[in-house]
């Protein structure tokens, strides 16, 4: 037996990748119809062709014959005598699906059963092609070999289709042992080579022919038969094949005996006289039986009736079927060589896993390697001469070659998500045929790469998504037509890179997602309360999606609602490192977004530890660092119910502790004891020890999780762990460290599920979030966040650091002074500074050594504030004394740290060195308030803390409004009720005791005397959620805490808007 | 292959405990007395922990335990032995190593159903060797995931 598992590896592999782009040639080729790309079918068609040429030399008759057929019907339809209409496109695809699936499993693959496949194909080629073909299709050919036995039986349609064009037909006669093994050749590569000069249309290897070591002609060659069509001509073969000529028969198709007149003529016509004279006429005999004779007689040529439904070939048992393997109706009692025999029973092949890797890139890594090895030697002898430079210097190319290394090997790890996205033609095709929709797939970015095992796991959700997306997304044609859309969808499949990322996205022009019926389903299964919804976002809703058990299918159809929801698909993408996020607008369509990491081999990664063991936390989970002083752990950690939480800008966030979760034993509990004693007055340990955590989230899960130390930033490779781990939750796998010790990567996930977190506790958070702090608003004074730094190296200054756009580092020698004014060359643009003492009457900043720039953004334009270092940021509690240092550019002071620091008015200082950024707004004021007198528009500022209620005032007031001041919801309310005419518009805080502003709101909206009032929000709540729920209450404009110019550019919208109104 | 295999059988002894047991040489991939390794807090009680292996990471399974001797304790004697079972390095730590015995697999009989407190089915079978009988491990079976 020639075939050896390497072989057939190499068929499998090849023929794969033959298969691989098929499906889409050919949704091509039945998009074109009639109007064929030639280029096209013919590469299908080649693919075919080469599938059946290696089956048939391995034996794979099955393959073969089915490959045969197919190849047929694409024949047809390459010489245009069909049209490939979908239905018969259909009949291939499956025919290709069924090839693909005896490929994979091509030891069994002759014992599947393909007839009705090729029936069907049988039935195209005989229905559409000319009146000769369906007799042509069931006639023999015997074509035998000089010593008359017969070597193949070709349907007579076969030779003719081959032979058309002129070309000749050869039987040549290889022999393993002396034209193929002697010459150093392998059969393959025969194949090959014959190929790129004519056709193959069988192939078969004698095995008989060798006889056994009794019998006398005991020949010693291994004859190798190839039914070949070629332009070439007989005299120039030999030496084109380095065959003698002997071995090389020339089939003579026209020198058949029998035949009916009208068929003779026909294939004279269609078949060129051989030239040779000399020819072998004893080599081709014609076989005709007497039911396949008459079956040609049956159907008379002169009646061609090419709009017959295909019919079914009568197929009697017997019925001739090409191929070796079909029993011989010779007369000739010449034993048929049997086919190759099947493979040894039971042995079923497996080709292993390869990749393919291009060339330049392999060339690369040998190169690397090469320098890898220099490298090495030079840092022997380094070594051994003990000079510690040379030493470093080869430590250093060695650093160099290895990232490059790594780098390189990580690129041959690297596919194009084209290979995924192939698939989907063919999935968006059968879909829409079975849903009976029009869709039109469009695939974008097929080239981009990513790491082999993303690309292999994404195949499914993205499978999903998709279907998803044709199945719920996309309307019915009629639904389409009455919206007034295109009745044919589209789904757009889109991957690009983004910021060191790949993302993926799936767009349809679908009906959308019905957020409302997601949030009913969710409220319905206790997934989140109605209160937590009416405070979401479109976004967030339409997110609500991937939770557990929740999936929108209104009915099971065949293609989704198989049990499999969206949250399976999130936490697939979860297991890639992906991140996955929706997006949908009812009737318009829905977008769906992957983030994907390049690779997942290499991760940069946190190191952590506790006690001496390190850890290692996945960047993509980390949210940020946080470090509590032992004296500050009272204010940042509270108790809810027995659970300890963080309190991080008003979020609530439960605590995890990895020496608790890993039950690491008592002694490395020392956080938790810590913040037990603070918080539940356990016993303290043996030394106050600050807090070290981490907030990490993963999917649904966010919580901070406490380590004793946060280390380095690194870049890790991950390794897996072994079988005896599989039931450990909590890691992601291994990883060497540099000092060759072993650290655990942990799955932020998994630890969330060991320590019993549940899955919407974000959600359940944010709730519990708002109550906290209204609760704890009651008690506590002003609380702000100040950015702080210093003016000269003595005089300590704050600004709110929600005004601080950045803050850079530079050098005093990079200001330069142009016409006067200061500017650092920044970004590639020209950045105005100005320090404090040029509007203020503070010290002169002295420009010398390093100086920090805060870059504020005002009105659209950026200035850089100069001060000296060190700068912080704090949050506090603190009481502003905005009389005793008032001046223009400083708001107030006030002592923080126990020094005093002047608190800087940013808007004023830049109105006084870049006047021309300001717009003079006052002079268009608004005749709004009519009635109420004197033009001057009167406002109603609600603000629970004194210094914002200040600053706001001021600057309102400097525009040129009359404002009185509230400190709560309640009193608002109180004024207003007192005098419903006298206010033209209300600017109120979000949060604030007693009465908050969302529910201040409401009061008004639902106040019919107040229908004229606008309403502007000012906050530093400014999330999509706030916004959103804003917005549901009556919000009309929605500032952010102290961007003035907003602030006041929206007032002024407002009153003209509802002065219009 | 409990008692099927036939041909010459080269076994690497080893007490674990007081049981002297014995593994194909085939199957051994090295010996060491590496014993620096990180722990794996959750993992199944039988397995110490994980170690660099230039470069792969080999899951260390205290013998004794998993036999259900009891823990091993690390001694100047101590070893690992890195085997190969189902595609995976793992290491064995193993009290301490004893002779390289040659025979054959004809000279292997079935297994009594305890050696010594440890489970019969642990065991390809046991063969004398001298005064000693050797009990031949079946590492797949012991490193099943069970």
């Amino acid at each position: 037996m020639v075939m050896d598992d390497e072989t057939l590896g190499m068929y499998v592999e090849e023929a794969m990748e033959h298969l691989s782009d098929i499906e889409n040639d050919l949704l091509a080729i039945e998009q074109a119809g009639a109007d064929i790309d030639e280029e096209l079918v013919n590469k299908v068609f080649r693919a075919a062709h080469s599938i059946k040429g290696g089956a048939g030399f391995l034996g794979l008759s099955k393959i073969k014959d089915l490959g045969h057929k197919i190849e047929n019907v694409l024949d047809l339809i390459r010489n245009r005598e069909l049209t490939p209409t979908p239905d018969v496109v259909n009949i291939v695809l499956l025919a290709f699906d069924k090839l693909r699936d005896m490929i994979a499993s091509a030891a069994t693959s002759n014992d599947v059963d393909i007839d009705d496949h090729i029936a069907a194909l049988t039935a195209i080629v005989t229905g559409g092609g000319q009146p000769a073909a369906q007799a042509a299709v069931e006639t023999l050919v015997d074509i035998q070999d000089a010593r008359g036995r017969t070597v193949f039986a070709v349907a007579r349609f076969d030779l003719e289709q081959a032979a058309k064009g002129g070309k000749n037909l050869y039987l040549l006669e290889f022999d393993l042992i002396h034209d193929i093994e002697a010459k150093k050749k392998t059969v393959l590569d025969v194949l090959k080579n014959l190929e790129t000069t004519g056709t193959i249309i069988d192939v078969k290897l004698d095995l008989d022919a060798v006889g056994d070591l009794e019998s006398e002609g005991f020949t010693n060659c291994i004859p190798l038969f190839v039914l070949f069509a070629s332009i070439i001509e007989a005299d120039i073969m030999p030496a084109l094949l380095d065959l003698a000529q002997s071995a090389i028969h020339v089939v003579d198709l026209a020198s058949a005996p029998t035949r009916a007149p009208e068929f003779a003529q026909e294939l004279l016509e269609s078949t060129p006289p051989t030239p040779e004279e000399d020819r072998t006429d004893d080599l081709v005999k014609e076989l005709f039986t007497a039911d396949t004779l008459a079956a040609a007689v049956g159907t008379p040529p002169a009646a061609p009736q090419a709009s017959v439904p295909p019919k079914e070939p009568p197929r009697a048992p017997e019925a001739p079927k090409p191929g070796p393997s079909k029993p011989q109706a010779s007369a000739d009692s010449v034993e048929a060589p049997s086919e190759p025999a099947p493979k040894p029973g039971g042995k079923s092949f497996t080709p292993s896993e390869t990749l393919r890797v291009h060339v330049s890139l392999l060339e690369d890594l040998m190169n690397l390697a090469g320098e890898l090895v220099l490298s090495r030697n030079q840092l022997m002898q380094a070594i051994s001469s003990g000079v510690l430079h040379h030493i470093q210097v080869a430590g250093q190319r060695i650093d160099l070659v290895t990232s490059e290394l790594q780098e390189t090997i990580m690129l041959t790890r690297m596919q194009t998500i084209g290979t995924i996205f192939n698939k989907f033609p063919r999935v968006v095709r059968d879909l829409a045929r079975s849903l009976g929709k029009q869709i039109d797939l469009q695939l974008e970015g097929n080239e981009v790469e990513l790491d082999k095992t993303i690309i292999e796991g994404l195949g499914d959700p993205l499978t999903h998504l998709v279907r998803n997306s044709a199945d719920h997304g996309i309307e019915p044609p009629e639904e389409r037509i009455a919206k007034g859309k295109n009745p044919t969808g589209t789904i757009l499949l889109k991957a690009y890179h983004e910021a060191g990322q790949v993302i993926v996205e799936i767009i349809d022009d679908g009906r959308g997602l019905n957020t409302a019926k997601i949030v009913e389903k969710a409220v319905a299964k206790g997934l989140i309360t109605a209160e937590q919804a009416r405070g979401m976002s479109e976004k967030e809703k339409a997110n609500l999606i991937f939770l557990p058990g929740l999936s929108t299918a209104e009915k099971v159809t065949d293609v989704s609602g198989r049990g499999v929801g969206m949250d399976v698909v999130k936490s697939n993408l979860d297991q890639l490192g992906g991140q996955v996020d929706i997006e949908t607008a009812p009737g318009k369509g829905t977008t769906i977004r992957i983030k994907l990491p390049l690779t997942l081999a290499i991760i940069p990664s946190l190191l952590v530890s506790v006690g001496q063991e390190r850890f290692a936390v996945p960047q993509v989970n980390v949210d940020e660092l946080l470090r509590i002083a032992a004296a500050h752990i009272g204010e940042r950690i509270e108790l809810v119910g027995d659970a300890e939480v963080l309190i991080l800008r008003g979020e609530l966030i439960p605590l995890v502790y990895l020496s608790n979760v890993l039950n690491l034993g008592e002694d490395h509990a020392t956080a938790a004891r810590m913040v037990g004693h603070v918080l539940r007055g356990e016993p303290a340990p043996e030394k106050p020890v600050d807090i070290n955590l981490v907030v990490v989230s993963a999917g649904q899960f966010r919580y901070g999780l406490v380590v004793d130390e946060l280390h380095d930033s690194v870049e890790i490779v991950v390794k897996p762990l072994g079988r005896h781990f599989k039931d450990c939750q909590g890691y992601a796998g291994a990883t060497i460290m540099g000092d060759g010790h072993v650290a655990l990567i942990l799955d932020v996930a998994g630890l969330g599920r060991l320590a019993d977190l549940s899955i919407t506790a974000g959600l359940e958070q944010k709730s519990v979030a708002l109550a906290k702090e209204e609760a704890a608003k009651t008690v506590r004074e002003d609380r702000i966040s100040l950015f702080m730094f210093r003016n000269t190296p003595q005089e300590h200054c704050a600004v709110p650091l929600d005004l601080v756009a950045r803050v850079e580092l530079i050098h005093a020698q990079d200001i330069e002074e142009v016409s006067g004014r200061r500017v650092i060359k920044y970004r590639g643009g020209s950045l105005p500074v100005f320090s404090l003492d040029q509007a203020a009457n503070v010290g002169v900043l002295e420009l010398s050594g390093e100086l920090v720039v805060i870059v504020f953004s005002i009105n659209g334009h950026e200035i850089g504030l100069l001060a000296s270092p060190p700068v912080d940021a704090i949050e506090l509690s603190v009481a502003i004394d905005t009389f005793t240092l008032r001046q223009p550019g400083i708001s107030g002071s006030a002592i923080i740290n126990d020094n005093t620091t002047l608190i800087v008015d940013i808007y004023e200082l830049v109105q006084s060195v870049q006047p021309d950024w300001f717009v003079e707004r006052t002079a268009v004021l608004p005749d709004v308030s009519g009635e109420g007198g004197g033009g001057v528009p009167h406002l109603l500022l609600v603000e629970d803390s004194e210094f914002f209620r200040n600053q706001v005032r001021r600057f309102l007031e400097a525009d040129g409004y009359t404002v009185e001041t509230a400190e709560d919801g309640v009193v608002a309310w109180n004024m207003l009720q007192a005098d419903p005419q006298r206010y033209d518009l209300v600017v109120t805080d979000i949060e604030m005791p007693n009465m908050d502003g969302f529910q201040l709101t409401e009061r008004i909206r639902s106040d019919a005397r107040f229908t004229g009032l606008p309403v502007v929000a000012l906050t530093s709540l400014a999330s999509e959620e706030d916004q959103a729920r804003g917005k549901a209450v009556g919000i009309d404009a929605y500032e952010i805490k102290l961007d003035k110019d907003r602030l006041l550019q929206s007032i002024y919208d407002c009153l003209q808007r509802y002065a219009a109104a | 292959m409990k008692t099927q295999a036939t041909g010459p059988l080269q076994m690497s002894c080893f007490y674990v405990g007081s049981a002297l047991c014995g593994i194909d040489i085939r199957l051994i991939q090295e010996m060491n007395k590496q014993m620096e390794m990180t722990r794996v807090p959750g993992a199944p009680v039988y397995v110490l922990g994980i170690m660099n292996l230039r470069g792969r990471i080999v899951t260390i399974i205290d013998l004794g335990k998993k036999l259900g001797l009891g823990a091993s304790k690390k001694t100047e004697q101590s070893r690992i032995i890195i085997v190969n079972s189902r595609e995976e390095n793992i290491g064995l730590l193993v009290d301490r190593i004893a002779d390289v015995v040659t025979t054959s697999w004809e000279e292997v009989e079935p297994t009594p159903s305890n050696i010594k407190g440890i489970k019969g089915k642990y065991f390809q079978g046991v063969c004398k060797t001298g005064k000693d009988l050797v009990a031949i491990l079946d590492i797949d079976t012991v490193l099943g995931d069970e």
